[in-house]
């Protein structure tokens, strides 16, 4: 249950943001997290409706962005998509990827008034 | 969060002490936390849901943060990188399922090297003093910090424990890592090297359930060898499964109850004193 501290983490950056642009509410934040982050979606919706309320994020509607995951061959250079990390080049068969998308982890706008 | 005293953060939970300290007398200890938490609020909105709110009058603004949510433990992560850069400090986080047998490892890594290496080692555990005080034993500096509910360490708790600790420069901190293949796989510490450990006892598989943390590690530390014989564990299917995940992963294959293997595992610790590797 990492998505706990994923949580108030989100919940330290949106204040800390918030407080800077002098918000009196925050009503939206949008956030990016990959499929192959390691968040658990189930989990992480549980952190958020335990710790929601009483903090900044209270009255926020949250909006999530999953972006799915992109390798590249790092033998073959080809790039593909893949669900999770066990895959192999669908070109040469190499095992050897990077991972070019599907990592995020980030708070990508807030909305306040 | 709590609005008694501002905590939240559970990294800012954890106790962090030597064996035999009491709790009371530690001031690092930011004040224990006994008080409740209550949450009476019944209004929280669904986690993802689509329709606009209007608010007449209010001005609303965009904001672009564009802030990686891990980055206040990847900033402390680097402080400590730093940290142990200026005190020439290889640091090993060791991590694995509960049970794996890390501490033994840790207990016979220290008997047998401590005449010419220094070592002090920081236990990740929720709770209890028992894996600080199996390696008290072996008479080097150890650190016990308890998470409470908190299931990985973090850098700040490295941050915390190193400072108490005062390893010498140019010695081998290991940290012991709490016991779960999920959570520490994401929490940078500001260390050396990752490593991962994993028993025959366990599936051959844990690799391909695990990848995020098979991904981050550089070794992969195959212990309970001595045990093969009563099972039907294949060594090369983990080996395979592993590298399916991580193609450099390395593997050393040993048993830290009876010895084999270890100086594997003592030839890879001395290569790691002139950095990762």
């Amino acid at each position: 249950m990492h998505e706990l501290s994923i949580v108030l983490s989100i919940i330290e950056i949106v204040a800390m943001e918030a407080k800077k642009s002098g918000a009196e509410r925050v009503t939206e934040v949008h956030l990016e997290i990959g499929q192959l982050s390691g968040v658990e979606f189930d989990s992480l919706e549980f952190a958020l409706k335990n710790f929601a309320p009483g903090s900044v994020i209270e009255s926020a509607e949250i909006s999530i962005e999953k972006p799915g995951g992109t390798a590249r061959c790092c033998n073959c250079g080809y790039e593909f998509s893949i669900e999770n990390f066990i895959g192999s080049c669908n070109l040469c068969s190499s095992f050897n990827l990077e991972i070019i998308k599907g990592r995020e982890l980030s708070v990508k706008s807030i909305t306040i008034d | 969060m709590c609005e008694t005293c501002g905590c939240g953060n559970p990294g800012e939970k954890a106790i962090i002490r030597v064996p035999g300290e009491d709790l009371k007398n530690q001031e690092d200890n930011l004040h224990g936390h006994y008080h409740s938490h209550p949450h009476s609020h019944d209004h929280h909105k669904e986690f993802e849901h689509d329709h606009e709110h209007d608010h007449p009058g209010i001005s609303r603004k965009i904001v672009t943060v564009e802030t990686d949510i891990l980055l206040a433990n990847n900033l402390m992560a680097e402080r400590n990188r730093g940290l142990f850069e200026a005190k020439n400090l290889t640091v090993i986080n060791l991590m694995s399922s509960p049970g794996s047998g890390k501490t033994t490892l840790l207990e016979r890594t220290i008997n047998e090297l401590k005449e010419k290496i220094k070592f002090s080692v920081i236990e990740g555990d929720q709770q209890t003093m028992n894996d600080a005080e199996r390696i008290k034993v072996t008479g080097v500096p150890v650190i016990q910090v308890n998470t409470g509910n908190g299931c990985h360490l973090d850098a700040e708790m490295i941050n915390r424990a190193i400072k108490r600790l005062a390893p010498e420069d140019g010695s081998f901190v290991l940290i012991e890592n709490v016991g779960n293949l999920v959570c520490p796989s994401l929490f940078d510490l500001g260390e050396t090297c990752r490593v991962v450990v994993m028993s025959v006892t366990e599936g051959e598989d844990k690799p391909l359930k695990y990848p995020n943390m098979f991904r981050s590690v550089t070794l992969c530390i195959l212990n309970k060898i001595d045990l093969l014989p009563y099972l039907d564990y294949d060594v090369s299917k983990a080996v395979e499964f592993g590298r399916r995940v991580n193609p450099r992963l390395q593997f050393i294959e040993l048993s830290a109850k009876t010895g084999e293997g270890m100086g594997a595992w003592y030839e890879w610790l001395r290569g790691r004193l002139n950095g990762p590797g």
